[in-house]
């Protein structure tokens, strides 16, 4: 019964995101004028609200819209009625039921789910039994659909705020606005029918199963279940993104006010892509037994490319917010953030590149998924290029200036996102093309990516010092030699200490020590040399801005990031061994005791969990417990991994299975700096909500004030 | 000049999603067909403890049609079709040969052809599986049948059943007997 409550929510986002995408648009004034002339608008309006369903929905709309005093000036036609607020709240509670319908099923078990009886199992913990509705294909877009449903009421909420008064130069803004509303309806629309067609979560079978094939062990994990969420928030903002972007194009106003409009969803879905990566980072560094935090795999990928446009995006929407130019290359950037995320999702779901054949990882049909995504980016594009030559660039840029850094910046970075593109699909088009089987690997991504970064990361050293228009090249040099001559030292110590060693982490090593170097001066330069008018350093931090001091954050932590990634690719020291109880095991400058498996039981599964005691300086620092864990309901095992975070680096401990002599194979790794990996991701992620949160901070204090 | 620049993101777009859409129906379980009609790929097996004679490809390719069936001792599947790989030795008129695939311990294959009985004219052992990885091996048991080249015909992924010998594998011999 639950489910079915939840089914028919589905069905009527649909409909009521349609009738969002309907309202919105430019017929809306067709209809609203045509219902002014032949003045029958309140009969109407009240015969239509009258209607049971989604009728009290689409009335709201259109009781406004057709009201007879709305339509009468031209000004006020264009005006949006504040009371179609109410459709995307409307839409939004109707997914939070929907989402809730799917959860209550898994929680009490509804085995007459398919959905629920293929992931789930009466023994599964509460925990995963709520996040197993997450990470099915059906659940995961659902989630997707709740996603884009909430981005679009705080976008609603966003543009209604600021279009209160209608004036007669509003009339763009709100044409700009409603069409965007329109779009995300859309958006919403096709999200919801690709629900439907594709893999419906809500189908029922007549007969269902006494119990649950249980879930995939690798899945039963907090990461996992907490990617999710990330990943479809971050793919919302990108859809709001789009849905400007193409309303941005529809009515030539791609300028200032569209890149203040853009601001806070470039930044919350850069950050929360961001957020996904860094979590699945670190799940395949503890979870899996192998411990490598990147393997370039599909699910990887296909986040890294619309991250990467993200990260483009933040850019050159700087760009265009501050001096009107690269309006072509933000719009392009707009709209292919958000259709290569849709692209990844399709990629991940549809199982197109599972090394396993189709009857043995029994994917869903994502048909719909790629019609979808056919239909909608093919318009987008199409809109583009009638479009995009229209817009005027009035002003140029000297080749010396932010701005061409910036642009630089963003056109490597999105040439890496179609190199990592060309690597995930390349397999694939490669068996349809002539049946051969291939796999692309870090060594494919590493010999091209590496071109496109050394530069950029050279380029990410001087360009936030760059003035806005037109700059010297020997004004640069002045105010960069500090930093040159830090990293200049810092370079040669590296590569003098450690000769002896592949020289491309040490690159990697020496620029991020420019990175480093010139952010921290370039905030030293201003914190210290700015004109004192008598007032603190702290005034001076926050003269900086936000922004500001977001960015550096943000550089800081790549910068740390590379140099950690580096540095323990390059000292990595890996102890493989026959252990027995009593064993001492000597890695970097940790000592590890190993102390023997004892068996357990945990909630769904038995464990063989060892234990290691780790030394430092004879002294004893933490115990460390890998797990071997056998999941009974499918039979199969993982292995967990224990990892200490030391300050010099990570401990990274897993067990295998019991080797010919007896003794227990242990697999041991000291990664040194590599807690500089999680703190550079974690750092990055701080310097991106800095952005957000001073905003919101800044707005409620506003608002605070009754006379602003 | 402005045109031609602006069209490029959907031309990209359009081949890419053409490329999808007309793949759509492609299941990717037809990847075990990868080798099929290509010759079998190199390789030289040692013998199974106690027997003289080895596997490589020189025993496929003596002109006349072949199977080579892939099987491994801790394989439940391979003990169910085992019976019906002996029947086909009778039946079929061609050699049969065995890849004992990723053993353990070498005499765990000796002992369960001891034990079930020894249909192969010779059985090539590949512990590292390596050969199997160069035949496109997914699970075991999987079954090919070659020709007199030494060019893989047929591929059956899985146990083989009656049906799967009479229907499938027998008439295809058959036909490649000629």
């Amino acid at each position: 019964m639950i489910a079915e409550f939840g089914h028919f929510a589905l069905l009527l986002i649909l409909v009521a995101g349609f009738s969002q995408a309907l309202l919105f648009s430019p017929i809306r004034l067709t209809v609203g004028r045509i219902a002014a002339a032949l003045s029958f608008g309140p009969k109407t309006a009240a015969a239509v609200s009258g209607n049971a369903g989604t009728g009290t929905v689409s009335g709201a709309g259109l009781d406004a819209d057709e009201h007879p005093d709305m339509a009468g000036s031209p000004v006020e036609a264009y005006a949006l009625p504040s009371n179609m607020i109410a459709l995307p709240v409307v839409i939004l509670v109707l997914g939070l039921i929907a989402q809730a319908a799917l959860i209550q099923s898994f929680i009490v078990s509804d085995f007459s789910l398919p959905i629920v009886a293929g992931i789930s199992h009466s023994s599964t913990p509460l925990l995963f039994r709520v996040g197993a509705a997450f990470i099915t294909d059906g659940g995961a877009m659902l989630l997707w659909v709740l996603a884009t449903a909430l981005a679009n009421t705080v976008f609603a909420l966003q543009v209604f705020r600021r279009s209160s008064q209608p004036d007669t130069s509003a009339i763009v803004q709100n044409q700009f606005t409603a069409n965007a509303l329109s779009i995300l309806g859309i958006v919403i629309t096709v999200l919801a029918v690709v629900t439907l067609v594709d893999a419906d979560p809500f189908l029922r079978e007549a007969v269902a199963p006494l119990d649950g094939r249980g879930m995939n062990p690798q899945s039963q994990d907090m990461l996992r279940i907490l990617r999710e969420p990330a990943l479809y928030l971050g793919l919302a903002g990108l859809a709001v993104i789009f849905a400007v972007t193409v309303s941005g194009l529809a009515v030539r106003k791609i300028d200032r006010g569209f890149a203040e409009t853009l601001r806070p969803w470039v930044m919350g879905a850069w950050l929360l892509l961001g957020l996904a990566i860094a979590i699945n980072a670190y799940r395949s560094y503890s979870q899996q037994a192998w411990g490598t935090w990147w393997y370039w795999d599909t699910a990887e990928n296909s986040l890294l490319i619309p991250w990467l446009l993200a990260t483009a995006l933040v850019h050159c929407r700087a760009v265009l917010e501050k001096t009107e130019t690269l309006k072509s290359w933000t719009a392009f950037l707009g709209i292919s953030a958000f259709a290569l995320g849709w692209f990844g999702v399709y990629l991940t779901q549809s199982d197109l590149l599972s090394p396993l054949p189709k009857m043995l990882t029994q994917s869903g049909n994502s048909t719909a998924l790629l019609i979808g995504f056919c239909v909608l980016f093919s318009a987008a594009y199409f809109l583009f290029w009638r479009q995009s030559d229209r817009m005027a660039e009035q002003k140029a840029f000297g080749f010396v200036s932010r701005e061409s850094g910036m642009f630089v910046n963003s056109v490597t970075l999105s040439l890496m996102a179609a190199v990592i593109l060309i690597g995930t699909i390349y397999p694939l088009v490669l068996r349809w093309v002539d049946g051969e089987h291939i796999t692309v690997g870090a060594p494919f991504y590493v010999t091209t990516l590496l071109p496109a970064i050394l530069p950029l990361m050279f380029i990410m050293g001087f360009a936030p010092v760059l003035r806005w228009r037109q700059d010297e090249l020997w004004l640069i040099g002045r105010r960069m030699k500090l930093a040159a001559i830090l990293s200049a030292i810092i370079i040669l110590f590296v590569s003098i200490r450690f000769i002896e060693l592949s020289p491309l982490p040490l690159i990697g090593l020496g620029l991020a020590g420019w990175i480093l170097t010139s952010s921290v001066s370039d905030l030293w330069a201003r914190l210290w040399h700015q004109p004192d008018h008598g007032e603190s350093k702290y005034r001076n931090l926050q003269l900086l801005g936000p922004r500001y001091i977001s960015m550096t954050l943000s550089h800081i932590g790549l910068a740390i990031l590379i140099a950690g990634g580096s540095a323990s690719a390059v000292w990595e020291e890996q102890v493989v061994l026959s252990a027995r109880a009593g064993q001492s095991i000597q890695v970097g400058p940790y000592n590890l005791q190993y102390e023997g498996v004892s068996l357990l039981a945990g909630e769904n599964y038995a464990t063989r969990q060892a234990t290691f005691i780790l030394y430092r300086n004879s002294l004893p620092l933490e115990e460390l417990f890998p797990e071997i864990r056998y999941y009974p309901i499918r039979g199969t095992e993982t292995r967990e991994a224990d990892i200490f975070h030391g300050r010099d680096g990570d401990v990274h401990v897993s067990v295998g299975d019991r080797s010919e002599d007896g003794g227990r194979i242990v697999t041991v790794r000291f990664l040194p700096m590599m807690p500089w990996v999680w703190g550079g991701m974690i750092l990055m992620l701080i310097g991106g909500s800095v952005s957000i949160l001073t905003r919101i901070f800044l707005r409620i204090r506003k608002n605070g004030v009754p006379a602003s | 000049m402005r045109l031609s620049l602006a069209i490029i993101p959907l031309v990209l777009f359009a081949a890419l999603a053409g490329v999808f859409l007309l793949n759509i129906d492609k299941d990717s379980s037809v990847v075990p067909s990868v080798l099929i009609d290509k010759p079998a790929p190199d390789f030289s097996l040692p013998p199974l403890p106690g027997a003289d004679k080895g596997l490589s490809r020189a025993d496929l390719t003596k002109g006349e049609v072949s199977v080579l069936n892939v099987f491994a001792s801790w394989c439940i599947p391979c003990r169910a079709e085992h019976p019906l790989i002996k029947r086909m030795s009778r039946e079929a008129g061609v050699p049969i040969y065995g890849l004992n695939y990723k053993e353990k311990d070498p005499q765990d294959g000796v002992k369960w052809l001891e034990e079930l009985g020894n249909p192969y004219q010779a059985v090539g052992m590949d512990l590292s599986g390596r050969t199997g990885i160069d035949f496109g091996v997914y699970g075991v048991p999987e079954t090919f049948i070659i020709d007199g080249q030494g060019n893989i015909k047929y591929k059956h992924v899985g146990p083989i059943s009656t049906e799967v010998l009479e229907n499938v594998l027998l008439p295809k011999i058959a036909e490649l007997k000629g």
